[in-house]
């Protein structure tokens, strides 16, 4: 059964680039949002199996979707995948209840084993 | 007037992008030498006309209550000027933002050595990492303080007062680093040569096309 995708970032080209880095075997379906309160409201409405999610967003950034996310008490897999690369980005990030953080340019190696330690793919 | 150069929506995304993957590592770099968490916005991206300039930039002039200014011209692949502005207080204020003793703050000569250093530091990562997205390798000349502990009333005047303005337009990339713990503002506004617009638009259909 394929896992349910949500890619979250205010730029096309950098969805495009999550969307090609995500492994050719993995059987995923993927959902876009373009910003922080599309995505909010696409989980409201759908428990998706794992969230990639952008940091750097206008109006509602990555860490209050983040925030919103964990208040609401889901249980969704988010991997941040962001350019702010501050050690204390990352750190929050996790203690708002993220898997894992990835720097951009995002790597598709990395992205892999990312995904393979957390069991989400062989 | 006709464009030289006209990016389409797409570019424009792909350079705010590669903008924003230079603006994080140099806020990396930022919040190491502050020791505090720095708070980045997404960058703005945009083609300014030489007749719009003081408009394009009037907003600068009433942010802060005084600035500091400095310039670096990049070259050898891209060229143009990077122009970094700490705001937000006076130069006393930002020494003890900065951690600097009260030696170091004391004389003026070190006390713009210390501005130059920071903005070395941090204009160099955002701009090579940048360039480096973009496919080319930018040297850097040394900075220049033009601006010490000035109204930013003053801004338009320290940048481009007096001088002749020879191009039609440029590119101009903005990103800006808030602590906001420290009330401390550093903003970079970066301007594009019209020679290496053509440059620029290439390395974006590449990387679109990629």
């Amino acid at each position: 059964m394929a896992h349910s995708i949500l890619i979250v970032d205010d730029s096309a080209f950098s969805r495009r680039i999550v969307n090609r880095a995500l492994p050719a075997d993995w059987d995923v379906r993927v959902t876009e949002a373009s910003d922080g309160k599309m995505a909010l409201d696409l989980c409201r409405d759908h428990a998706f199996d794992v969230i990639f999610l952008d940091l750097t967003m206008p109006e509602i950034d990555g860490f209050q979707v983040l925030s919103t996310l964990r208040e609401r008490g889901t249980k969704h897999k988010v991997f941040v995948i962001s350019a702010d690369v501050q050690p204390k980005a990352r750190a929050t990030c996790l203690e708002l209840g993220a898997l894992g953080f990835l720097p951009k340019p995002l790597s598709e190696k990395t992205l892999r084993e990312m995904l393979k330690q957390h069991g989400l793919i062989q | 007037m006709s464009r030289l150069v006209s990016f389409t929506s797409e570019e424009l995304d792909v350079l705010k992008e590669v903008t924003n993957i230079g603006m994080g590592q140099a806020g990396s770099t930022l919040a190491e030498v502050l020791g505090s968490f720095v708070t980045l916005r997404v960058p703005e991206v945009r083609m300014v006309e030489a007749g719009k300039l003081q408009e394009a930039l009037a907003p600068f002039s009433q942010k802060y209550q005084a600035i500091n200014v400095v310039r670096q011209a990049f070259y050898d692949g891209l060229k143009g000027e990077s122009i970094l502005i700490f705001g937000g207080k006076s130069f006393h204020s930002l020494v003890e933002v900065l951690g600097y003793g009260e030696d170091d703050a004391a004389l003026r000569s070190r006390q713009r050595e210390m501005l130059m250093e920071i903005s070395n530091a941090i204009n160099g990562t955002c701009l090579l990492g940048l360039g480096e997205q973009l496919g080319f390798s930018l040297q850097l000349s040394p900075p220049v303080l033009a601006g010490y502990d000035q109204s930013s009333a003053d801004f338009y005047n320290i940048v481009f007062g007096g001088k002749e303005i020879f191009w039609q337009e440029t590119l101009l990339l903005e990103v800006q680093f808030h602590i906001q713990e420290k009330d401390f503002f550093c903003e970079i506004l970066m301007f594009f040569a019209e020679e290496s617009l053509n440059r620029i638009s290439e390395a974006l259909a590449k990387l679109l096309d990629g």
